[in-house]
């Protein structure tokens, strides 16, 4: 197992960085336990949402033909489920492509 | 840390007490203390959507939060206990921030109605536009230090107050290195001004109550005031101030001062600074056209980044002349 990244410009210590996290985790993860025993009674509730409407603000009566090209060719990409979160796992790709 | 996170709820609190009695002057609508909503969502049941995917909705907040500790350990001052070693490398924080935000964004995904996609789609450009600005902020420190002296590891948090300690940095350097501060700062917690208290307000995502969303709301409050540490740490004058535990020989008299500086101006600027970031971006948002202002994070990084290169060449021009 890799427990240390040592790069020209920085030195990782990956098993203590972890173990720390996974510590953390553990203990938060028992505070939330404790805090849904006591005020929940020990039960996840569900109820039934009625959908919402959701309005679009960069809605615009007045769109030229950028703003039209932009709607149709381009925000069809960005608005696509999870691509934000693509967006950010890219960012994890080039760290580790930096690493590498 | 339990002393940061307490600081944390406190100096939020504080902020809006404040941002209260400017209200009451102004004659609008004070806002209710975040305080207040934490108690309530403390006592809530937990209940959830019947379209939520129970487990990520119930694990992604603890994962979320845990993720803000391994950072909260390499700042000094936050802990005294020496855990990490070489914990203090600003590429390592960045990847914890990634880490977390990912995870809040997923368990805000997993509640699955249509009004927590909108929240998180919104949530996740807004990371991304605060990461993208923290990534920027630290490589250009780097780069800057590398480029002009002599430093080994570049990405550490105590780089650029030891750097100005011995060097004289252009205008240029420092007033970029301000604006950079700013636009991070004016970013914080998630929104503006209008929209500042976001997981702290319980009319927003009224679907997702009880333990997780304490959780959630903590983690929202934690993380703005863990990137306010960071930027008064990197910008800090005091070159005193340790990053890797191992205070070099100063005193204890030093140390205390330094201790007593460090929490003031963070509460200081948690307080005061971020408030005033927010006006300001607000200002600058209302000068842009409508479709560029969307875009005005990025574009204030682009310039930014390109006033340090600019820096940098002055710099190693006036070298080259020497």
């Amino acid at each position: 197992m890799v427990s240390r990244i040592v790069t020209d410009y920085f030195t990782w210590n990956v098993l203590a960085w972890t173990i720390l996290y996974i510590f953390t985790v553990i203990a938060v993860g028992l505070v939330l336990l404790l805090i849904i025993k006591n005020h929940s009674d020990g039960v996840v509730y569900k109820e039934t949402i009625k959908p919402d409407f959701v309005k679009d603000s960069s809605y615009d009566e007045n769109r030229t033909d950028i703003m039209i090209f932009i709607d149709n060719c381009m925000d069809i990409w960005f608005n696509a489920a999870l691509s934000d979160i693509a967006a950010i796992l890219m960012l994890i790709l080039f760290f580790v492509v930096a690493v590498i | 840390m339990l002393f940061a996170i307490l600081v944390a709820i406190f100096s939020e609190s504080a902020t809006f007490y404040i941002l209260n009695m400017f209200k009451r002057q102004t004659k609008e609508k004070a806002e209710m203390n975040p305080i207040n909503f934490i108690k309530v969502q403390y006592n809530n049941k937990v209940v959830l959507p019947d379209s939520a995917v129970v487990l990520v909705v119930l694990l992604g907040p603890v994962f979320a939060f845990a993720a803000l500790l391994p950072i909260c350990s390499a700042i000094p001052y936050f802990s005294f206990i020496p855990i990490m070693h070489n914990s203090s490398d600003l590429l390592q924080i960045s990847q914890f921030f990634i880490l977390s935000d990912t995870l809040a964004i997923v368990s805000v995904y997993a509640l699955g109605t249509k009004n927590s996609e909108a929240v998180a789609k919104n949530m996740s450009i807004k990371s991304l536009y605060l990461i993208l600005s923290l990534l920027a902020f630290f490589t250009v420190v780097a780069t800057y230090t590398e480029f002009c002296g002599s430093v080994t590891d570049v990405f550490r948090l105590n780089t650029f107050t030891n750097f100005s300690t011995v060097n004289t940095l252009s205008t240029v350097i420092y007033v970029t290195m301000f604006v950079f501060a700013f636009l991070i700062l004016s970013q914080l917690p998630h929104e503006n001004f209008k929209t500042a208290k976001y997981f702290l307000n319980n009319e927003l995502l009224t679907e997702y109550q009880g333990a997780p969303r304490l959780i959630m709301s903590l983690w929202s409050l934690f993380r703005s005031f863990i990137i306010a540490a960071l930027i008064v740490v990197i910008i800090s004058p005091l070159p005193n101030v340790p990053a890797t535990f191992q205070p070099w020989g100063i005193s204890w008299i030093s140390q205390f001062i330094n201790f007593l500086f460090f929490w003031i101006a963070l509460i200081f600027t948690r307080i005061f600074v971020i408030s005033v970031s927010w006006v300001l971006f607000d200002k600058v948002e209302s000068i842009v056209p409508r479709r560029l202002s969307k875009f005005l994070v990025p574009i204030l990084i682009l310039i930014l980044t390109s006033l340090i290169l600019i820096g940098i060449f002055i710099l190693s021009s006036d070298v080259a002349s020497f």
